[in-house]
């Protein structure tokens, strides 16, 4: 273990380096970095800022056709009705369980799986075998949802693949789909499988520029191929990770909603009736513009809190942070 | 000390077989539904239908790939497609850069200010209509633009971005700016040709995202000439797939005729599309499946 | 440094190539936007002789109707567009029709109703009643009843109050305001007496001669009979996999109505003129009892209840005896992909689902009223579009709309008209024959009115000829006098909600809606008791199921009462 502290101390040690060097850059030197960041900023300013008044529409009874922010009269303020219809809904307590514990299971599995199998891809040496590996991990993220969760019926189907294994080791036929207790495993399953191969490219790529100098140091020293990923490789990816934790964070109240609606029915609304399925088929009826707007602000300003909560906690303990 | 050495070895050679096996089982996992498709796309009708192709192709026909080849409009929308992928890409490339870089330097004024600028609109949109009203009055309703300048940088290629950034030594940038280097030079000169990983990733969330992407064009683009592939797939779905719902009985049996054809019609397209875009990975793979050694380049 | 500079040039090489790129297309925008300003001046009309000369420029827009054959981008080579430009020409009129694809319509009207760059006429289906009444208080579109009362040659009246009796009082508001005018279907007669198309469980009529079993009457003989196909392996695949497909989520599954079951969370009995939900109806927990039984015996396969993928599945795969569908639909046949004999039939009402109960039945009337066609503040030349919805609500415009072009599409006979058969829409577009719908409908109203026969005989030897077998033709027959029904589009009799209405609606909808499609399928499924059943009905209350009939039967009687 003695390497690994080492490796760490070299870290460290450029931190507290850059810290001592924060503040040494002059009005001129400033200049410059605001000119550099200037043109993307000014496109965010124009496509990203200037619509935001749009979120206004979730305090007015809205219609398509009607000025947003008009001071004529003809805007129908509503204040915070359409929140409080949400939250005071009956529905409200089982969706907001059923959104955080989908995307909780996501942020939990979906989050974890990339690490481990960049992880572990990054120890295969045969580097035709490892491209091979990558790019076949990748292929699921192009399979469109429909498609995905076609499948995905198909194999749990009562005559499906899964029950036809079953019935080869005496069990009875069981449909899946109809199960609440099911439904978590589901989706989450499949959303996994989707998107770990496409959300290991970071790691792999972040993986490609650690400095292969300190392998060779921590061999020296007598660490093992494990030792050697514990201790150099994951270290060097947490930059990445953490980012990545933050975001996964910050999107604990978002679900992969097209998933949702196509895996799900009736009979498993009770664990997979989320959030946003229940906007999908308010919307349905059409003219709720504005109870879409306001749950999906909602949803927005949690997440954004959970962002900075998660961002602060990362500064503490891990000692890396957004800002 | 020569038992440890062997011992280490061993475990090595369990941990390689290991992985390897572990790999060959994601493989297996993750090849099949790509394979499942392309079986799926070239079977008979009847049997996709009734899903029944598992292993193999059952019968074997090209009708819904000629149908895609032969119609002009769809080769019109794939010219569109890499016209909006290529250059929304080199934008985001662009932007992404140049928003990362001041942001990882120590001392900039206000980073926190910058840093909450870029998160706020990742959780914060205004919704449809005020940003077809903003694009209209910009006057790219209708235009290539109103795709490719919404698309020209991502907050999240941002981030990416700034996060390698700022793994990589200060020394690199002190010692350029002691042989008198600005931000820029140093930014251009040192920093992105280390950067190669990062950037080819940022190629890849934005081609990919490119390629998939039909909403925009959806909303800015009211005629067919300019719109990407996709818009023309979902096209052809939904004019085979009609909404039963909004039919009379007198409709329905020309509807369920073109439903019937539709099935096939998707897979096919899948792989149409996909395969594309699958072979331009290798290509960019070649930038970050190697180590580079940033101590070598130091010196 | 020279690969620095080298970097640069090519960045900037390739972005002015892309601005060229897309300044090239930002041309061509121009042009189409500019001619937005032609029609404002032709405004003010001095005398009527002045104005039998003058063209009437209208600006349409609406969805681009075409299918993946019969192509409105092509519409110049077809027959039928050259009448519709003469009728046009005739009643100086001249439209700059502006079609968006049928899948973005949706946004597009939404977000062009937004912008300043209005139509003169638009088609406003995709924004729902409430919203529009709003676009009309607040003058964004405006209101008919005085235009038409001042330009309308009378067409429009009769066509709305007298052809389609129905149809004014849908679309009229409680204040007496019209905002929209729609499309107008009314389906074939004969001797004067409407024919509806019903639906309800279809049987394999195949099957049925393979076990050498009669057409079931009761629902007992119903259900013995599906035993039958599974006992004997009627598909001959070797396993007992013989199902009947149920969306048992819905009450519209056909099987609900055999219990006398209304066809929506809420629905029509027309028989009392009352408002009713399923929910409280009698005989509900028969039916429940009876379709956790079917699931129980296997005969529903429980992984067809949510999927309709799945649904599609088994009846490719030949398993499929029994579903629900339109009496007239032949398509069924079709999709059974490896039996070519196969014969889907209406078993028409099964009687008895409770000791003596009267079977209903689920009926699409013949009269129907939909789409929304709106003028916008953006016309100046009310009257000449007044004039284009008189022409509209022409007999010749319906005739060329529905039926075509005489000698090609339809012919007449004896005074009652004959469509002609060409065949899919495929053939249809090869022949570059077709009838005014397909390739203009709902970008211009469709009116559409069948054929008058004047006997039974006559519509029945059309039916024959159209290879409907006697089974078919007597179930058809049949739902003509049928007693016990319920309307498919229960918003075809329900007057336009004030308000407060459109306020509880929008409320409660979405919740019962949820919580009966689950209760629904959980208590099918045997995961929710029929013990509690009071607290599902006590949950549904909570959730405004009583609001729900309330405000859908003050509807019901605005209608009836604006309808006499």
């Amino acid at each position: 273990m003695e390497f690994g502290n080492r490796t760490i101390a070299a870290r460290n040690g450029t931190k507290t380096g850059r810290r001592r060097k924060r503040g040494g850059i002059g009005a001129k030197e400033q200049l410059q970095l605001m000119l550099i960041m200037l043109p993307p900023l000014i496109l965010i300013f124009i496509f990203s800022y200037i619509p935001l008044y749009g979120v206004l529409i979730a305090f007015q009874d809205f219609v398509p056709g009607n000025p947003i922010l008009s001071f004529d009269g003809s805007t129908q303020w509503v204040g915070l009705k359409h929140f409080t219809d949400f939250i005071t809904s009956r529905t409200f307590t089982r969706l907001f369980r059923n959104t955080l514990v989908l995307s909780g299971l996501n942020l939990v599995f979906g989050f974890t799986a990339p690490i481990i199998f960049s992880l572990i891809l990054n120890e295969v040496k045969i580097s035709s075998y490892k491209k091979l590996v990558q790019t076949a991990s990748y292929l699921p993220y192009f399979i469109s949802t429909v498609i995905a969760a076609g499948m995905v019926l198909s194999f749990i189907d009562t005559n499906g693949l899964i029950n036809r294994i079953r019935e080869i080791f005496g069990l009875p036929s069981k449909a899946f789909s109809m199960d609440p207790n099911c439904f978590p495993a589901i989706y989450t399953i499949t959303n996994v499988w989707k998107t770990f191969g496409w959300d290991s490219i970071l790691y792999m790529s972040a993986m490609s520029s650690i400095d292969m100098n300190l392998y060779e140091a921590a061999k020296l020293d007598g660490a093992n191929r494990v030792q050697q990923m514990w201790n150099i490789t994951l270290p060097s990816i947490k930059p990445t990770i953490m980012l990545l934790l933050i975001f996964a964070i910050g999107s604990v109240l978002s679900t992969n909603t097209d998933l949702v609606l196509l895996l799900y029915n009736p009979a498993v609304y009770e664990t997979a009736d989320v959030m946003a399925t229940y906007v999908y088929r308010d919307s349905l009826l059409g003219g709720r513009f504005s109870f879409g707007t306001a749950v999906g602000l909602f949803t927005s300003v949690l997440n954004f809190t959970l962002v900075f909560i998660a961002n602060f906690i990362s500064r503490k303990v891990a000692d890396y942070s957004l800002w | 000390m020569a038992k440890t050495k062997s011992k280490i070895k061993d475990g090595s050679r369990i941990f390689d077989a290991f992985c390897i096996f572990f790999c060959a089982l994601i493989c297996l996992v993750t090849l099949y539904p790509m394979y499942y498709v392309l079986i799926m796309s070239l079977s008979e009708p009847a049997a996709v239908n009734s899903m029944s192709v598992f292993l193999y192709p059952k019968g074997f026909q090209l009708k819904s790939y000629t149908l895609l080849f032969k119609d002009s409009s769809m080769w019109r929308a794939y010219g569109n497609t890499i016209i909006y992928a290529a250059s929304s890409t080199l934008l985001t490339l662009i932007t992404s850069v140049l928003a990362a870089y001041p942001l990882t330097v120590h001392g900039l004024h206000a980073r926190r200010f910058f840093v909450t600028y870029l998160l706020i609109p990742m959780y914060f949109s205004g919704g449809l209509i005020p940003s077809f009203l903003l694009i209209n009055n910009l006057g790219l309703y209708g235009t290539r633009w109103a795709i490719i300048l919404p698309a020209s940088y991502s907050i999240w290629n941002i981030m990416l971005v700034r996060t390698f950034f700022s793994n990589l030594p200060e020394d690199l940038r002190e010692s350029a700016k002691m042989d008198g280097a600005a931000h820029i030079r140093i930014l251009f000169q040192i920093y992105l040709p280390l950067a190669k990983s990062i950037l080819a990733v940022v190629a890849i969330y934005s081609i990919v995202g490119m390629w998939n992407s039909w909403f925009n064009a959806q909303v800015y683009l009211p005629t067919t000439e300019l719109q990407p592939l996709q818009m023309y797939l979902k096209r052809v779905l939904v004019q085979m797939s009609v909404d039963l719902t909004k039919l009379n009985s007198t409709e329905i049996e020309d509807a369920m005729e073109q439903m019937f054809s539709a099935t096939q019609l998707k897979y096919s397209m899948i792989i149409f599309t996909t395969l594309p875009i699958i072979f331009t990975y290798p290509f960019f793979q070649k930038y970050f499946i190697k180590g580079v050694m940033v101590g070598s380049l130091k010196g | 440094m020279k690969k620095f500079v080298k970097t640069v040039a090519i960045v900037l090489s390739l972005t002015m190539t892309l601005t060229a790129l897309a300044a090239c297309s930002n041309s061509k925008e121009n042009d189409s936007s500019s001619s937005s300003s032609a029609n404002n001046s032709s405004t003010v009309s001095s005398n009527s002789t002045v104005e039998e000369d003058k063209v009437h420029t209208l600006k349409i827009l609406g969805p681009d109707p075409g299918n993946q054959y019969i192509k409105f981008s092509e519409r110049e080579e077809y027959k039928v567009w050259g009448l519709l430009q003469d009728m046009l020409k005739e009643n100086n009129l001249e439209l700059e029709l502006e079609a968006v694809p049928n899948d973005q319509y949706e946004v597009v009207i939404q977000t062009r109703m937004a912008s300043t760059s209005l139509p003169d006429i638009a088609n406003l289906t995709p924004i729902d009643d409430a919203s529009i009444l709003t676009l009309g208080k607040n003058g964004t579109i405006q209101e008919l009843s005085e235009l038409i009362q001042k330009y309308s040659n009378g067409n429009i009246d009769r066509m709305f109050g007298e052809v389609y009796d129905t149809a004014y009082p849908l679309i009229t508001t409680a204040e007496g305001k019209i905002y929209w005018l729609t499309d107008l279907h009314k389906g074939s007669t004969y001797g004067g007496k409407e024919i509806p198309v019903g639906l309800g469980m279809q049987i394999r009529q195949d099957w049925l001669d393979k076990v050498n079993a009669k057409m079931p009457t009761t629902l007992a003989e119903f259900t013995d009979v599906l035993r039958t196909f599974r006992e004997q392996d009627v598909n001959g695949n070797g396993k007992q996999d013989e199902i009947i497909l149920v969306d048992a989520q819905y009450f519209n599954n056909g099987l609900a109505q055999i219990f006398g079951l209304g066809n929506g969370y809420v629905a029509l009995d027309v028989i009392n003129g009352k408002i009713v939900s399923p929910w409280y109806q009698d005989n509900i927990k028969e039916y429940f009892t009876y379709l956790n039984g079917l699931v129980n015996e296997g005969l529903i396969d429980s992984a067809t209840l949510g999927s309709w993928d799945i649904q599609n599945q088994r009846l490719a795969d030949n398993l499929v005896a029994s579903w629900n569908a339109y009496d007239s639909a032949t398509y069924l046949n079709g999709y059974v992909t490896s039996d070519s004999s196969a014969n889907y039939v209406p078993v028409f009402t099964l009687t008895d689902a409770v000791e003596g109960s009267e079977p209903w039945k689920e009926v699409e009337t013949s009269q129907l009223v939909w789409q929304r066609y709106c003028i916008t503040k953006a016309c100046t030349d009310v009257e000449g579009a007044i004039k284009f919805f008189d022409m509209i609500y022409s007999d010749e415009y319906m005739t060329i709309l529905h039926w075509g072009v005489e000698g090609e599409t339809y012919e007449v006979r004896d005074g009652v008209n004959y469509s002609i058969n060409i065949g899919t829409n495929e053939d249809k577009a090869n022949a570059r024959k077709t009838n005014g719908s397909p390739l203009w409908g709902d970008l211009l109203p469709r009116v559409q009115l069948g054929s008058a026969y004047k006997t039974y005989d006559e519509w029945e030897e059309v039916l024959k000829g159209e290879n409907r077998s006697d089974v078919q033709i007597q179930a058809m027959a049949k739902a003509v006098d049928y007693e016990y029904w319920y309307p498919l589009m229960l918003d075809n009799f329900l007057a336009m909600p004030t308000d407060e209405e459109t306020e509880s609606l929008n409320k409660i909808l979405t919740g019962i809606q949820t919580y009966s499609d689950e209760m629904c399928m959980k208590i099918t499924l045997g995961t929710a008791s029929l013990d509690d059943f009071d607290t599902y009905l006590g949950e549904l209350k909570e959730l405004g199921l009583d609001e729900l009939i309330a405000i859908q039967q003050a509807r019901y009687d605005r209608f009836v009462a604006a309808s006499k």
